[in-house]
């Protein structure tokens, strides 16, 4: 056994102490509370990057109470930031996960009086060990299908590629892909370096616009103007999903006997923009990162309602066919009945009726502990009931003494 | 005894002070309006109207309740208070409604639209309009300017105005409304006067589609020199025309292919006819579908344009429907109310008939839930036993204390049962479990309050769990009452595609409503602790302190238990329907931090951080954080939990100033008494 003034004895009783708890709980606290004003400004994918992601080790809130007013007597400091470094809320739930492991299931006193508690503190440490997994491993896009098609991927709501393609006989042949991870550090100043050592070429991606426009422009001096047309940057959207990313890549060719093309990539726009590089004529798509199912969904119908006289949305229902590995199977997928299959889930999250024919957006996620909430949920509510349960029945026998104590002393002073 | 006449004195300053201020805000004129010619409705024709089936907000509802939500949009109020003859006359909402739509002349007389800033009428101005509102408002500006230096002179700052007195403004105040709805189409972003403006627009705007809506039904067709005339009583009903048309379309092509002009009365009677279609084309549905497979009450200018344009299948009927609506119109003018009940009863029936019992039954009961007011009645039981609980307070242990308790208990109790009738009476009409909207859990929060702190008061029988029982059922109806004057919007509407689940709606919303009040009673109880010490009400007893200090202890923790349940189901419900388990909306934000409060309470208690102190003053400050979930974030205008509601935020944040004024309180009190010192003098 160690002993008590060891500094390893130290380091456990620190990290697993109430004090070290007690401050995780507090942090999170203020960490969403923070977070959760500046979502109408910043919007939630922006929020949830500073605050939440496993990359942000420390947050600087920015809300406009954060601002020293702009009076005179404050002088250079008029308008200033307010600097309140706080940690990530990913940094302070890993340090809340050790210290529940070590306080709440190894140090803390076992016994029956501790069950509840016990059983508690293990749903808290598998909830968020799901939390975590999803994080890291999850992944979510959306699929568009109309009534009467097939769709075998998703796209995802936020993340960019770029796709590149040789142009055979008029048609696409097997696409090049440029992942989103690179592209989504990206900032306009930024220059990425994309080699493709099958292809007689590299691309340099650069001038990277999170939200943009398309302007026309007859500044020929102006080096991101290409065929009359310039990308403009423009504010981020407070929703993630509405903002237009734009680019410019400049072609590269191996040889160095060509000279070097750029184009203009928008991802509004689903036709390719093409190039001819040693005489083969090349695709380049600005695309939502599309994600490829090991299954096919057949829209057989697409059902949406709305209340009467209403624009408020009833009912959605899309009854489908699952066509994988040779064998169908018919499914209806409805707001609050997803259908699960592989790993993966489908939900029905959108529903048009505005074209020619019915259209469903199904969200599709798939996530390794997909139900492991549900479970922790199942523990930690027999936790809680034991433990207060039985606390309640200690307040209640104690009350009840008290008020007989007190009925039998009064009585005996009226006699 | 001191300490207990402070408290009843700031608890008098305090509701008292909130009660004045409230009727400052509400009354708005003291003076009725003198409307001379005004005929009172007959009780005949009031109660043959109340259980009327109309469709509204997507379902299909008794007359009674489109009737007093439409007031409270227009109004801000259900009743109206005018004056005939000297007589003063409070006028039901289905009266007012009766006006609109079948006397708009009265109508348009009564003081209909509250106005609390006479200014955005007053300092309209013709400048305000761009070229083009102007071109299309038709404004005379003599006109104009001698209304707004009449309204100037007459109206005070808040007042009620009725269209008549508004008549000359009204298209510069729709241009101007329109103007604004164009540079910011979102309310939250407006200035308070802009949308003040934009909302006043939108009451006159409504109010003009009620008074033209049953214009089709009027059975006043002007019929001009040079018609030839049949039959002149029938000829001037609308009816009678959807019935000739297909013979008047026949002669109109007829002299088109001829090369004839169309003859002036005819372009008139059917210019004429084209409007009264065009103003019944609004969204108010009070006829039934023919087709059984139809689900939406067709507005009947609609209907009359299906007609016209080729459709009869169903001419017949819309004839006929429209023929009792019109008799209906003629018996009120020419007999008076006791036939035009009479007309109005056959409608009743025969669109009765066509929707089905159940549905009628169903709307028969909203009337009578409308009756009952079981949440107003109430309300009124805990002012009652409020002010006993007061007078209680005032000489304690004494027979007359006991009295008071005991009958306030018996009125809580009372309450309660009205509580719990109001409730399940909605949730059999709703057919949904009883927590769907923000209206819902102000109700839920009210009864499951005045429930708990009921039953501690069994166990604990300190009088001090049925005072905040009164105190919070009395806050929570008083607060219901409030939010459904001030959002005038009918919240017994069905629910969203993605919210109809019965299971999840029981399960995660009722939990999380339950932390809720756990959090808020476990606040109030800290607080009477709290007062308790600092006034010296407790008299140094300390195992009142010790019991009082183990409740509140005991509410956080059946705070944390439902807070948690409740998040964790709401998770898992949001992973059935959307996908993800947890997606950072501000509603599951503000439910989390209960949790993480709690939890942190909780552990620095039995890390020995906070002691008998900390405990009441975290557990105050507690209630800052459930207003926050509760309320506030609903007001954020983002996340799939926002209700989107702009105005009362000065309330929230009174609440949190009086929260953190009591936890100051505790802290200075806990601070003296740390260093030996006496809270007394």
């Amino acid at each position: 056994m160690l002993g008590k003034n060891t500094w390893p004895a130290r380091l456990f009783r620190f990290f697993s102490g109430y004090g070290l708890a007690v401050t995780c709980m507090l942090l999170l606290f203020v960490l969403t509370w923070l977070s959760t004003l500046e979502q109408p400004a910043k919007g939630l994918y922006e929020v949830q990057k500073r605050y939440y992601d496993a990359e942000a080790w420390y947050v600087i809130p920015d809300l406009p109470w954060l601002y020293l007013p702009n009076l005179s007597w404050l002088a250079g400091l008029a308008g200033k930031q307010i600097i309140i470094p706080l940690p990530g809320a990913y940094l302070v739930s890993a340090v809340l996960f050790v210290n529940l492991c070590l306080g709440g299931i190894i140090r803390i006193r076992k016994g029956w009086k501790n069950i509840g508690v016990i059983i508690s503190h293990f749903s808290m440490v598998s909830l968020l060990f799901a939390g975590f997994v999803a994080h890291k491993y999850s992944k979510e896009g959306i699929m568009y299908v109309l009534e009467d098609e097939v769709s075998d991927f998703a796209q995802s709501y936020y993340d960019y590629t770029i796709e590149v393609c040789e142009i055979v006989d008029g048609k696409k042949t097997a696409p090049y892909v440029v992942p989103a991870e690179p592209l989504k550090g990206l900032d306009t100043d930024d220059t990425q370096l994309v080699d493709f050592p099958k292809l007689p070429f590299d691309i340099e991606v650069s001038s990277w616009m999170r939200n943009s426009n398309v302007v026309k422009s007859y500044d020929e001096e102006d080096p991101l103007v290409v065929d009359g047309l310039r990308l403009l940057q423009t504010e981020n959207a407070v929703t993630e999903e509405e903002n237009a990313a734009g680019c410019y890549i400049d072609i590269l060719p191996h040889d160095s006997g060509e000279g070097k093309t750029r184009l203009l990539l928008y991802g509004p726009v689903p036709d390719p923009v093409t190039a001819t590089i040693n005489g083969k004529i090349y695709a380049f798509t600005l695309v939502r990162e599309i994600w490829p199912m090991p299954f096919q969904v057949l829209l057989d119908e697409s059902v949406g309602e709305y209340y009467p006289g209403t624009q408020k949305p009833s009912f959605f229902m899309s009854k489908i066919t699952r066509i994988a590995d040779k064998s169908e199977k018919k499914f209806t997928i409805k707001m609050n009945e997803p259908m699960r299959y592989d790993g993966y889930t489908l939900y029905q999250a959108r529903w048009s009726g505005e074209m020619e024919r019915a259209q469903s957006g199904f969200a599709i996620v798939k996530n390794p502990s997909d139900q492991w909430p549900k479970w922790s949920l199942y523990v930690s509510m027999l936790g809680l009931f034991i433990h207060f349960g039985m606390k309640l029945g200690g307040f209640i026998s104690q009350s009840s003494r008290a008020n007989r104590k007190a009925a039998s002393s009064s009585a005996k002073g009226a006699v | 005894m001191l300490g207990r006449w402070i408290a009843f004195c700031l608890a008098i300053i305090f509701i008292g002070g909130y009660g004045l201020l409230t009727i400052r805000k509400n009354v708005v004129s003291d003076k009725p309006a003198e409307i001379s010619q005004y005929q009172v409705w007959k009780s005949e024709v009031v109660d043959t109207s109340r259980d009327m089936a109309i469709q509204d907000g997507g379902r299909v509802k008794p007359f009674s309740t489109w009737a007093g939500f439409t007031m409270l949009q227009l109004h801000g109020a259900r009743s109206m208070r005018i004056s005939v003859d000297g007589e003063k006359e409070k006028l039901s909402p289905e009266e007012v409604m009766l006006d609109c739509l079948f006397r708009p002349k009265l109508a348009k007389e009564l003081p209909i639209f509250r106005v609390d800033n006479s200014e955005i009428i007053t300092s309209l101005s013709m400048d305000d309009l761009s070229e083009e509102s102007l071109k299309h408002s038709g404004v005379d500006e003599a006109k104009f300017t001698a209304a707004i230096q009449e309204l100037r002179k007459s109206k005070d700052r808040r007042d009620r105005y009725s269209y008549n007195e508004l008549a000359d403004v009204v298209s510069v105040l729709l241009a101007k409304a329109h103007q604004l709805r164009k540079e910011q189409p979102e309310k939250a972003k407006m200035t308070v006067d802009n949308r003040q403006t934009v909302d006043l627009g939108e009451k006159i705007w409504l109010f003009m589609k009620l008074v033209f809506h049953m214009d089709f039904a009027r059975a006043d067709v002007a019929i001009k020199e040079g018609t030839p005339v049949i039959n002149k009583e029938n000829m001037q009903r609308m009816s009678y025309w959807i019935r000739s048309f297909p013979i008047l379309a026949q002669a109109v092509k007829e002299m088109n292919s001829s090369g004839g002009a169309m003859p002036e009365h005819l372009e008139e009677l059917f210019g004429d006819l084209q409007n009264r279609m065009s103003r019944a084309s609004e969204d108010i549905g009070i006829i039934p579908p023919y087709d059984e497979k139809e689900k939406e009450w067709t507005p009947v200018g609609e209907r009359i344009e299906e007609v016209v344009k080729g459709d009869r299948t169903h001419a017949a009927q819309l004839i006929a429907d429209i023929e009792i609506l019109e008799n209906a119109f003629l018996a009120l003018r020419n007999e008076g109310q006791i036939a035009f009940a009479g007309e109005l009863d056959i409608w009743k029936k025969s669109i009765h008939e066509r929707i089905g019992s159940d549905a009628v039954n169903i709307v028969g009961s909203e009337v009578g839930y409308n009756r009952w007011n079981y949440f107003y009645n109430a309300l009124v039981i805990f002012i009652f036993a409020f002010v006993l609980i007061m007078f209680g307070w005032l000489a304690p242990r004494t027979l007359g204390s006991r009295i008071c308790n005991w009958m306030a208990a018996f009125l809580a109790i009372a309450a309660l049962g009205l509580m719990i009738a109001g409730i399940v009476h909605r949730c059999i009409i709703m057919e949904r479990s009883p927590i769907g909207n923000l209206y819902d859990t102000i109700i839920f929060i009210g009864t499951t309050a005045v429930l708990v702190m009921l039953l501690v008061e069994l166990m604990t029988k300190r009088a001090v769990a049925l005072g905040l029982s009164v105190f919070m059922g009395m806050a929570c109806m008083f607060l219901a009452r409030r939010y459904e004057i001030g959002d005038a919007k009918d919240h017994m509407d069905p629910l969203v595609a993605v919210l109809k689940s019965n299971f999840w709606l029981s399960t995660h919303v009722v939990t999380i409503t339950i932390g809720y009040m756990g959090g808020l009673a476990a606040a109030g109880l800290s607080a009477v602790y709290l007062f308790a010490r600092v006034l010296g009400i407790d008299e140094g007893d300390k195992k009142f302190r010790r019991a009082m200090t183990r409740i509140a202890y005991g509410m956080v923790c059946f705070t944390l238990f439902f807070s948690l349940i409740g998040t964790v189901l709401g998770g898992i419900w949001a992973n059935d329907s959307w996908g993800r388990f947890w997606g950072w909306d501000p509603k599951e934000n503000g439910a989390l931090m209960i949790v993480l409060w709690c939890l942190a309470v909780l552990h620095a208690r039995l890390a020995g951080y906070i002691k008998e102190w900390g405990i009441h003053i975290v557990s105050v400050f507690g209630a800052n954080i459930v207003a926050f979930s509760w309320w506030h974030v609903n007001s954020l205008s983002i996340g799939l939990h926002s209700y989107g509601f702009i105005d009362g935020l000065g309330v929230i944040w009174g609440f949190y100033g009086l929260m953190v004024a009591i936890c100051l309180m505790g802290m200075i009190a806990a601070l003296i008494t740390s260093r030996g010192g006496s809270l007394r003098p």
